[in-house]
């Protein structure tokens, strides 16, 4: 079930709310799991079971750790049930996503030392969410392990957290320290939250359905070509880097206004990632759900910045490639997570140059930012380009395109291009000169202003979508 | 403070509306160069004429364009040998991406071998009866056509007793409600037709029929005068071809049912009915079968060519997108029918 699908919004979406706001807190909660159970299962109801089996471990798990910090168990004893939560984690979420991956890779990697072998891949059915899920059941093991945290005494409490059907399918990646008190405590929904809600519904439908889905044939044309020249591919990279960001920023605002709507606050996702002027800074706002999830479980136990700066650099390259590999089975993936880590480091590295740089250039006003932006910019469309191409060869024919970036462009396309992204530009120069993303917060702007600005939107929703497309991160 | 709330609701709703015209209008000039201002519909591509309706030369809507002459299609090429085609929405085409209606399909097949060039004429008309004497005979002359290929729409005989023959009958309605003067309620609507499930389209359909049904007479078939009238309009409309000295085919009218009704058909039976739920659903196919009897025996007597389309274009839905109206293989499969025919008359 799509959220812009009919089933979702005309007859799932309508029963739940009504049904919801209706009821008092605990059966609220009660009846939010049979909803996104549901929910859920309107994929593949066999889903359900490594959803529940994560659950179930995680929430046995993490009692088992309260108990035993509280009764004095050694670290090594409450070590030996975190590392089964991890590694029962990680193995479903490897044997799911990552078996015919890692067993191909294998056998092209023998058939290339020249063993013929006869190694069996099996059909696997990838569980839907199963990488977002994962990491929201991991993240509650750790935190209780850690004592950051209190193991809930609902098993219930603890399902719908990482059930709930707005941020099940494809994030923001929600820590149980945040959600699980605005599932244990009643929520309060006022016309705020539902005024906030609706906003964030509208105007990610809008990225999703107007911008999004409307990008998306471009890209399709530009990455299936299998001899693009450079204006093809410029084309292509700069419509997918919207497209990814407009889909997926999308999805978080409809996710984030669903959830709102029923008073739950989730965390930001994307805060302008696209006016970053280094790769922290990018990583600061891109994804942030996920980000701050791999700094936070995997960049400081690995020992973060404390170390030398080789170890830094080896911690920042291991949990970039990690981060690429969970995107999907692929090695475009795991090349972007190097991609972005070599980025991170090389931009630790350079700090010298750019001070320099930005000394001896700053005295104009803007050049120095706008060099920074620009060059950031550039740098994360090529690792879309990465990121989208379906071979190495691919790779690396687009890569050498690139020489001539404007050879047989086509201004249709381009024009095309710039007028479905021309809106969002308007908007976030708005929410970054206003420092606000709410940019049509009742505070400010007039009911007529926004009343005009929401029925521009929907009609555009309603009427200037492009093909339905799925949501790219529904594939992770 | 409650007058207050309620105005103000209902001043947020219209300033809501309005801009959601605006768009629509925006949208439709930007697009499809429609009038900003003016009513936009598929009633912009006709205008009232002395032959009771026309085709406005130059109009467009949506897909849909109107060349100087009023027709739906291209300009003929000026040095090429005229055929006709005349008919309701049918040939006019409603579903078919441009370029793919049975009388473009047809012009290209005989164009295909390079020997003589042919213009195929699409002076069809929705909604219209072969009784439009008028109009066919003014289109025959203006074009100076050889052939005249008619393939008529039974069904827009329902409830007629008596044939036209020659008189104007179809006035371009006026927007009587202030519904239609919105633009975005055209577009809500085909929205609405696109979104919602077809169990549900056909539950709304069976609801307007049992309504209609509790106020008005329903008949289980078509009365004898309705054949009659049909039959006699055909006729008429044949010898005028005839006497203003283009040969003329008749083609019996095929439909998605095919010649029996099957229980699976019945929400494809309910759309059809729809429009016409005056008559019981078994009366359609007895009336396509007494219709088509009827175009075999005016054929005869008329000593023209006639051709069964029935057997050519068979039922279903990969040649029909809703119950008579062709899919792009369809309208393929009615062209590649006529074409022999449309040849060997010429050649005659």
């Amino acid at each position: 079930m799509l959220f812009n699908s009919f089933e979702f919004l005309a007859v799932f979406l309508p029963i739940v709310l009504i049904i919801y706001y209706l009821l008092p807190h605990r059966a609220q909660n009660a009846f939010l799991v049979l909803a996104s159970i549901t929910f859920y299962a309107s994929w593949d109801w066999r889903f359900i079971f490594p959803l529940l089996f994560t659950s179930g471990l995680d929430y046995w798990i993490s009692k088992k750790l309260e108990y035993g910090e509280n009764h004095g168990w050694s670290k090594t004893r409450r070590r030996r049930y975190l590392t089964i939560s991890i590694v029962s984690n990680l193995t479903l979420l490897g044997f799911f996503k990552y078996f015919n991956f890692f067993t191909q890779s294998l056998y092209d990697l023998f058939w290339q030392m020249g063993f013929n072998t006869n190694i069996q891949t099996l059909n696997i059915v990838l569980p839907v969410a199963i990488s977002f899920y994962t990491f929201q059941a991991l993240s509650y093991t750790i935190d209780v392990y850690r004592g950051e945290l209190h193991a809930t005494n609902s098993f219930w409490d603890f399902f719908l957290a990482v059930l709930y059907f707005p941020h099940l399918v494809a994030g923001p990646i929600q820590r149980a320290s945040l959600l699980l008190p605005q599932v244990t405590l009643p929520r309060a929904i006022t016309a705020e939250k539902l005024q906030e809600g609706v906003h964030l519904i509208i105007w990610g439908f809008v990225k999703k359905i107007y911008m999004a889905d409307n990008l998306s044939p471009i890209v399709e044309v530009a990455f299936s070509n299998p001899s693009p020249n450079g204006g093809a591919t410029t084309i292509g990279v700069l419509a997918f880097c919207f497209q990814i960001y407009c889909d997926f920023s999308g999805y978080t605002d409809i996710a984030r206004g669903l959830a709102k709507i029923m008073g739950f606050e989730f965390s930001l996702n994307f805060n302008l990632p696209y006016i970053s002027r280094n790769p922290s800074e990018f990583w600061r706002r891109w994804h942030i759900s996920l980000s701050s999830w791999l700094r936070d479980y995997l960049y400081k136990p690995l020992g973060g910045n404390r170390g030398s700066s080789w170890t830094t650099n080896r911690n920042l390259l291991i949990t970039m490639l990690l981060g690429g590999l969970w995107h999907g089975a692929a090695w475009n993936f795991v090349l972007w997570g190097f991609y972005h880590g070599v980025l991170l480091i090389g931009h630790r590295l350079a700090g010298p140059i750019l001070r320099l740089g930005e000394k001896s250039l700053g005295r104009i006003p803007g050049i120095w930012p706008f060099i920074c932006w620009f060059a950031m910019f550039f740098l994360t469309c090529y690792g879309w380009l990465l990121f989208r191409a379906s071979s190495v060869d691919q790779i690396i024919n687009m890569t050498a395109s690139l020489a001539h970036p404007f050879e047989n462009l086509d201004w249709k396309s381009l024009h095309r291009v710039a007028s479905l992204v021309s809106p969002l530009v308007l908007v976030q120069a708005v929410q970054w000169k206003s420092k606000t993303l709410y940019f049509l917060d009742p505070r400010y702007v007039s009911t007529a202003a926004r009343i005009i600005s929401y029925s521009i939107m929907t009609y555009a929703i309603l009427f200037l979508g492009g093909q339905t497309q799925s949501f790219v991160y529904f594939q992770f | 403070m409650y007058k207050r709330t309620v105005a103000s609701i209902a001043g947020y709703s219209l300033v809501a509306l309005l801009t959601l015209d605006t768009c629509a209008r925006i949208d439709d000039a930007f697009n499809e160069g429609a009038p900003f201002l003016a009513p936009y519909n598929i009633n912009a591509l006709f205008q009232p004429s002395e032959f009771g309706r026309e085709g406005k030369p130059g109009a467009r809507f949506g897909k849909w364009s109107i060349n100087s002459l009023g027709y739906r299609g291209p300009e003929p090429d000026p040095s090429g040998v005229n055929i006709l085609t005349f008919g309701a929405s049918e040939t006019f085409g409603l579903y078919e991406d441009v370029g793919n209606e049975y009388p473009r399909v047809l012009e290209r097949l005989l164009n295909a071998n390079g020997a003589a060039r042919f213009n195929v004429i699409n002076i069809a008309l929705p909604g219209v009866r072969i009784g439009r004497i008028g109009y066919l005979t003014n289109g025959i002359k203006r074009t100076s056509a050889k052939v005249v290929i008619i393939y008529s729409s039974p069904s827009n005989y329902i409830g007629m007793t008596e044939p036209l023959c020659g008189k104007p009958t179809f006035r371009i309605p006026d927007a009587t409600s202030i519904v239609e003067y919105f633009r975005i309620s055209g577009k809500l609507e085909m929205l609405l037709k696109k979104t919602l499930p077809a169990q549900v389209l056909t539950l709304l359909r069976e609801f307007s029929i049992w309504q209609y049904s509790r106020t008005h007479e329903v008949i289980e078939r078509v009365p004898d005068s309705t054949i009659s009238a049909f039959a006699a309009d055909l006729e008429c409309a044949g010898r005028a071809t005839q006497a203003s000295g283009a040969k003329v085919i008749f083609a019996t009218h095929a439909t998605y049912f095919g010649s029996k009704l099957m229980p699976s058909d019945s929400a494809m039976m309910t759309s059809w009915r729809r429009f016409y739920p005056e008559l019981r659903e078994s009366g359609f196919i007895d009336l396509e079968e007494r219709a088509n009897a009827s175009i075999v025996a005016v054929a005869s007597k008329l000593g023209a060519n006639f051709i069964d389309v029935r057997e050519h274009v068979q039922g279903g839905t990969k040649n029909f997108a809703d119950f008579v109206h062709f899919t792009n293989a369809g309208a393929a499969s009615m062209a590649t029918t006529l074409s022999p025919m449309v040849l060997d008359a010429l050649s005659r």
